[in-house]
């Protein structure tokens, strides 16, 4: 009775808790939407402003009468001076006015290197700070790479092995079928010859001895079909379990991509999200550029076709009209429909290939398997 | 993405009409939002600025900072957006996360400590707003509101106090000029009468 009661007046707490909760946030929302009251203006009496400011005019007007008397006096210096331009220009610099002018000119000059200094050494600061942030990104996609190479040559170590354990399970099973239907065809055989003998026991000892014989086989059959059909359910629930691991082997490598590529994008493309990431990704990684200059390096023709489908399809995507859902659908459709990524699976897996055409493999599987992944 | 812009704008907009759509209106409205698209991070804010305030209101800060603490939230959100991840969870937890974060950032400058209880406005921040509820819910808290508006003006205040503003039953002793033993008991009885009611209603047994 109590714990009905409780359970009543939680439910009731937990509607009055819904109710609470939507009055609240109506309420909150009205709140933000009203404009907030503006804070008062303090106003200062006349008396403070004229202590505060009359200082101030007093030093004002003592300055402007020193500057006045300043300028008379030079004026009056420079009627002294010589008329003549040319006097003015090959004279030697006299000491009444060169300091000053002089000491400007050094001051201006010392500026402007010490401006130029500066300048220099910002831009040392950016280019520093963009080849370090350079070889930190390429540092990264190997480092990337290399995970990735890990996580793959064990998915496929441990992809043959479930894939061997299910065929082996599987023959077993249809061994294990064929015995169970022998097996059962010997006990029919048996059971038959058993009931003609009991029909004939009755007539003779011998074949009451018979009829003894016949009971033991057919024990035996019995023991048999019952042994098969249980090896026969062991080997069902073993391939179901091989085949358990295999899906989830897939799944941790797909998670495992996934990351990956997140860490990619966020180094490759920042700021940028979905397809524009991708599109990102291929401009500031130079894809399109790399891949001619490896197409060029390329011996074999197969080689040169794969990096050459490649380059079909990562410059497609980086034209790709995103604002345009019909071109995306058929650029994620041609895409699914093609072998492109296998075959790029398959080149990433043989260690001929050097490290440049490894790296770039990597980050064009990357984005090509992400086309699907982040739309 | 110009979301920053468009969180300062305060109309309220209603989201969707039904529970089941929630969620896929939600994650439109996030892709869009991750696209750029600045009518999409306007109805993104709108359409949970209540909830973020009315839980910094019932946490116990001020309006003016519920205000600034709300804009702050956003501005993590947009920023954390792209990071959001549909697959770990639903929008509103992650939401809810944020905003308590924001809120233990400034937990030392609410106003009255011992007057709101964080607990309640916490448990109550999980819980959907009445738009996105489904008709069912939507139902049932039209009838709670019913029950409520039949009990006499003094229970129906302190039932607010509790449920709306999410304060202690010390805040509302306060609040109301009453022992917060009375209060207490004043709840209890304002309870009893609300689930008479919901009971007559056929919502709870």
């Amino acid at each position: 009775m109590n714990d009905r009661n409780d359970t009543t007046r939680n439910r009731v707490e937990g509607l009055l808790r819904r109710w609470g909760a939507s009055q609240a946030a109506g309420q909150a929302a009205d709140e933000l939407a009203a404009p907030r009251a503006p804070k008062p203006i303090r106003r200062r009496s006349r008396a403070v402003i004229l202590l505060r400011w009359a200082p101030l005019g007093v030093a004002a007007g003592l300055l402007l009468a020193a500057s006045v008397l300043f300028t008379s006096t030079r004026m009056m210096q420079r009627d002294n001076a010589p008329s003549s331009s040319v006097a003015r220009d090959t004279a030697p610099v006299t000491p009444r006015t060169s300091p000053a002018d002089l000491s400007c000119e050094l001051a201006e000059a010392r500026r402007q290197t010490a401006d130029a200094q500066r300048r220099a050494a910002e831009a040392r600061t950016a280019l520093s700070e963009a080849l370090t942030e350079k070889q930190a990104d390429d540092l990264q996609i190997k480092e990337l790479r290399d995970r990735l190479k890990r996580q793959g040559d064990l998915f496929v170590r441990d992809r043959a092995k479930w894939a061997l354990m299910e065929t082996k399970l599987t023959s077993l099973i249809g061994k294990t079928e064929r015995s169970a239907v022998d097996a059962k065809r010997e006990l029919e055989k048996v059971r038959k010859e058993l009931v003609d003998a009991r029909s004939a026991a009755t007539r003779t000892p011998k074949d009451s001895e018979e009829l003894k014989g016949l009971k033991v086989r057919l024990d035996v059959a019995v023991k048999e079909l019952k042994r098969q059909q249980d090896t026969f359910r062991g080997a069902n629930v073993e391939r179901d379990k091989a085949k358990e691991a295999l899906a989830s082997l897939k799944a941790r490598h797909q998670a495992a991509l996934d990351q990956i590529r997140r860490v990619y994008l966020a180094a490759s493309a920042p700021g940028k999200t979905h397809l524009a990431a991708l599109q990102e990704a291929i401009k500031r990684r130079d894809l399109l550029r790399r891949c001619a200059a490896l197409k060029r390096k390329a011996h074999a023709d197969a080689d040169k076709k794969l990096l050459g489908r490649a380059e079909v399809a990562l410059t497609r995507l980086g034209l790709l009209d995103l604002s345009d859902p019909s071109a995306v659908s058929a650029y994620v459709t041609g895409l699914a429909r093609s072998d492109l990524i296998a075959s790029l699976d398959a080149a990433l897996g043989p260690l001929a290939a050097d490290a440049g055409t490894q790296d770039w493999l990597f980050e064009t599987k990357l984005i090509l398997t992400g086309v699907q992944r982040v739309i | 993405m110009n979301c920053f812009d468009s969180a300062l704008l305060t109309r309220r907009v209603v989201l969707v009409d039904n529970s089941s759509g929630v969620e896929q209106a939600e994650q439109q409205l996030i892709s869009r939002s991750l696209a750029g698209e600045e009518s999409a991070c306007k109805q993104l804010y709108h359409g949970y600025a209540g909830m973020v305030a009315g839980y910094f209101r019932r946490s116990g800060f001020d309006r003016s900072l519920t205000a600034d603490l709300t804009q702050e939230t956003f501005v993590r959100v947009f920023s954390s957006l792209a990071g959001y991840d549909q697959g770990r969870g639903a929008f509103r937890p992650w939401l809810s996360a944020i905003a308590r974060n924001v809120a233990r950032k400034y937990w030392r400058r609410r106003r009255e400590t011992n007057t709101f209880d964080p607990e309640l406005a916490d448990a109550m921040f999980a819980i959907p707003a009445e738009e996105s509820g489904s008709p069912e819910q939507r139902e049932e808290i039209s009838a709670v509101a019913d029950c409520i508006a039949r009990l006499d003006e003094q229970l129906g205040r302190l039932i607010r106090l509790r449920y709306v503003r999410g304060m202690t039953t010390r805040g509302i002793a306060s609040e109301a000029g009453m022992p917060e033993s009375t209060v207490r008991s004043r709840l209890g009885e304002a309870l009893d009468c609300i689930e008479k009611c919901l009971q007559g209603k056929g919502i709870v047994q």
